[in-house]
């Protein structure tokens, strides 16, 4: 490594000065030495992307003010850079300035809303100033990306916490924060929604509503053995429980166990003769069936 | 070479320079136009297609269920009316709850917990035999179980409940501490002395495990071990007022009424009008012969509060020992009146007919008016015909109530911090457990109707010695047994006890 840098370095040395320059400090910058880059470009950087490669530099050094000016003469130059944009909402953030660096990535997302690093940086903003509830989808959806990230599920979980504690103290009944997760979940923050249950699961275990929304989530998300019990509990509890049954069936069926699937089908039909989910899980599973005895 | 070519020129070397940095650059060339994920804090790793694919269309989704937010609603202001120590409203919230959802775990237990409260452990024992039955071996419902039994004074039951949990958790903490309590209560002090050890071994700076064992030191008359025991939680905690009231009331039993006094009279200035300490002072003043200041505080404590137990009994006893047998057998006639069973009542009375001449079955009261259990202690009584409990021995005390063991509300949440389960008493002492011996309660009466322990022998033939028209006070005084530091009180069997109200 220091072999082929100072090898870049002689063959940098016979280019312009000011080309070299940006080269150099694009160079020194992959390779960690912000140091460098700010010696580099800190009198030299007139154009946007030397002020981009200054400001991370100062930001990765943890000077935030300087990345923040940095990245703000740079949008002097290009008031539309994205990049610039996003650099100066991270400096912003960091410098603890939360409303302007909101705006900030909200700018960046309106151009490009697919640009992951502004929603995570967004979803920091909304973190830290404890808007859990605005927050939580964009976890959810940076999750749903990344399902094997710890540090998002960690702040999801954390959201979960944060919100609910607050309703919690608010004194809003459990009843309504498993309807919080249900919406959460048609909209497609199932991550979210699970996590609601298992919260208010903690805060009453054996809370019906949190049962069977963790006994219909759990499955797709690692938890078959803990959404079977809550959902068996609720049986026991009530054994004409017809959403129960509906999602014991759901369970069964998903795992492959079409004739366990079959018995609480017909426990559900039982309870509620051609309750159309019933059906539509029967057609199901008989189809499974079917398909395994071909 | 023209502008043009040198920039190629340049372009070139900075290509070959690039090419010869290798893997150094990589990030950088993968980023293409976006610098940020790989400088900014928050870099993120691909987009993965390995999300997980819905198992559920959105539209089976369940629907919230109304029942359920019935449900909510009403353990919200069952809970609300138990914080506020409105049990009762509780009840009827918790029970409108189980109209919403019945066979609900979480309602039966708050239930449970709220009968307690009322008094009606029967009740609770079958909310928690049936929040079992749907959630077989739930620790918090075992414990909860445990403290119903103890509560309506099935000690045996209550320890099987807790030894069960220690099978399965041996160390676990509350079950340690509510067997050596139970044991406790049970009168089974060496065995609460070695469950108490076993938790101190455990957690040896529990403050609530060093108080209760010095508590059943003391009960068992291991009052050295005991004031050690005090004085070590006064070394940690100086300001600890159970360790204060439990040595107090040692120093009393010890007959050290000096140094019992000075104690009460530290801890009622920090608190002039608390009930128990004032009940406890007064005693100890009736001890020191002081009749008239304890009358003056047992009558200043019924002022505030007239339906005070422990104060009516002491007031009865103290204008006994100071001579007016009238008086005394009325106060005793008021209590029996609302409570027929109450042994200390009975005993009293029994002593101030027999102190007037008056000897039982001569005199007003009859063993059928008495009724029940007291009827039969005063059965044993008569059949003696001569009170065993000298003047002068303090009568019955109330015991550590077991219903303050229980947690306000079963642990529904994540588990708190160890929630005090202590045993504060009810009539006589809110300080915990480390105070009141269960013996004191049913003393008077247990003096007569069990044979007395080993532990006062002279004292209680002393006792039976006085003549049986000797003048209480006369006999008070010339009697060693009017000695507070033989008790014989704390020779009863306190599970013999008619007033237990745990």
């Amino acid at each position: 490594m220091q072999y082929a840098l100072s090898l870049a370095c002689l063959l940098l040395a016979a280019v312009p000065h000011r080309m070299a320059t940006l080269d150099s400090a694009e160079v020194y910058y992959a390779s960690g030495d912000y140091a460098a880059v700010v010696l580099l470009d800190g009198p030299a950087a007139t154009k946007p992307r030397a002020k981009l490669l200054l400001g991370w530099s100062q930001y990765q050094l943890g000077r935030m003010p300087a990345a923040a000016a940095s990245f703000e003469a740079g949008l002097a130059l290009a008031p539309e850079n994205v990049d610039l944009i996003n650099g100066r909402a991270f400096a912003l953030y960091r410098l603890g300035r939360a409303v302007e660096s909101e705006a900030e990535f909200h700018r960046v997302l309106e151009r490009n809303p697919g640009r992951e690093e502004s929603v995570q940086g967004l979803a920091q903003v909304l973190y830290t100033s404890r808007r859990f509830a605005e927050c939580l989808p964009v976890f959810d959806r940076l999750l749903r990306a990344h399902p094997k990230d710890a540090e998002l599920e960690h702040h999801l979980v954390k959201s979960v916490d944060g919100m609910l504690t607050a309703w919690n103290e608010a004194g809003n009944t459990a009843a309504a924060m498993v309807a919080e997760g249900w919406r959460l979940a048609a909209a497609g923050n199932r991550r979210s929604a699970l996590e609601i249950f298992r919260w208010v699961l903690t805060l009453d275990p054996f809370h019906p509503g949190a049962r069977l929304g963790l006994g219909t989530l759990g499955p797709a998300f690692g938890r078959e053995a803990e959404a079977r019990r809550c959902l068996e509990e609720l049986l026991r509890e009530n054994p004409n429980d017809c959403e129960a049954l509906a999602a014991l069936a759901r369970l069964h069926l998903d795992a492959g166990r079409a004739t366990e699937a079959e018995t609480q089908i017909d426990r559900l039909l039982a309870a509620k003769p051609g309750d159309a989910r019933g059906l539509s899980l029967r057609n199901e599973a008989q189809a499974r069936l079917e398909s395994k005895a071909r | 070479m023209s502008g043009a070519g040198k920039m190629r020129c340049a372009l070139l070397r900075s290509a070959v320079a690039i090419a010869a940095l290798g893997p150094a650059l990589a990030p950088v060339l993968v980023w293409g136009a976006e610098l940020g994920p790989a400088a900014s804090p928050a870099a993120v790793s691909p987009p993965s297609t390995t999300s997980p694919p819905p198992a559920t269309p959105v539209s089976q989704f369940p629907q919230p269920n109304a029942s359920d937010a019935e449900r909510d609603r009403w353990l919200l202001a069952g809970d609300k009316h138990v914080d506020q120590g409105r049990f009762a409203a509780a009840r009827a919230a918790y029970l409108e709850a189980d109209r919403a959802r019945p066979n609900d775990p979480t309602v039966l237990v708050k239930l449970a917990a709220v009968e307690i409260k009322l008094d009606n452990p029967r009740e609770a024992i079958g909310l928690y035999d049936r929040a079992l039955a749907l959630k077989p071996g739930y620790y918090d419902f075992r414990l909860g179980l445990a403290r119903a039994y103890a509560a309506d004074a099935r000690f045996a039951l209550a320890l099987r409940e807790y030894e069960g949990i220690l099978e399965r958790q041996p160390n676990d903490y509350m079950a340690l501490l509510g067997a050596a309590q139970t044991c406790g209560w049970g009168g089974e002090f060496a065995k609460a002395v070695t469950y108490y050890e076993r938790l101190l071994s455990q957690r040896a700076d529990s403050i609530e495990g060093m108080l209760g064992l010095a508590s059943v030191l003391a009960w068992s008359d291991q009052f050295d071990r005991s004031l050690q025991i005090y004085t070590r939680v006064l070394g940690m905690d100086p300001h600890n007022r159970e360790a204060k009231l439990g040595t107090a009331r040692v120093f009393g039993w010890q007959g050290k009424l000096g140094k019992a006094r000075a104690l009460y009279e530290e801890l009622l200035r920090a608190s002039p009008d608390d009930r128990i300490l004032l009940v406890d002072y007064a005693k100890i003043l009736a001890w020191s012969e002081e009749y008239a200041r304890a009358i003056t505080i047992y009558d200043r404590v019924l002022k505030a509060e007239p339906g005070n137990t422990e104060a009516r009994l002491g007031l009865a006893r103290v204008v006994a020992w100071d001579g007016d047998l009238d008086r005394a057998e009325k106060l005793y006639d008021e209590i029996l009146v609302e409570q027929p069973e109450n042994r200390a009542a009975v005993m009293g009375k029994i002593q101030v007919l027999y102190w007037g001449g008056r000897p039982l079955g001569a005199g007003k009261a009859q063993p059928q008016k008495l009724g029940g259990a007291a009827g039969g202690a005063v059965a044993g009584g008569a059949a003696s015909g001569r009170p065993d409990v000298a003047p002068g021995r303090g009568g019955p005390e109330a015991r550590p109530r077991v219903e303050d063991a229980q947690p306000a509300v079963p642990e529904m949440r994540p588990r708190p911090p160890a929630p005090r389960p202590q045993t504060t008493p009810s009539v006589a002492d809110t300080t915990g457990s480390a105070s009141v011996s269960p013996r004191q309660q049913g003393a008077a009466t247990t003096a007569t109707a069990a044979p007395r322990t080993s532990t006062a022998p002279k004292k209680q033939s002393t006792a039976a010695k006085q003549p049986a028209v000797s003048k209480p006070n006369a006999a008070a005084k010339k009697s060693p047994a009017s000695k507070p530091g033989a008790a014989p009180e704390r020779a009863a069997a306190p599970q013999q006890s008619g007033t237990r109200t745990p």
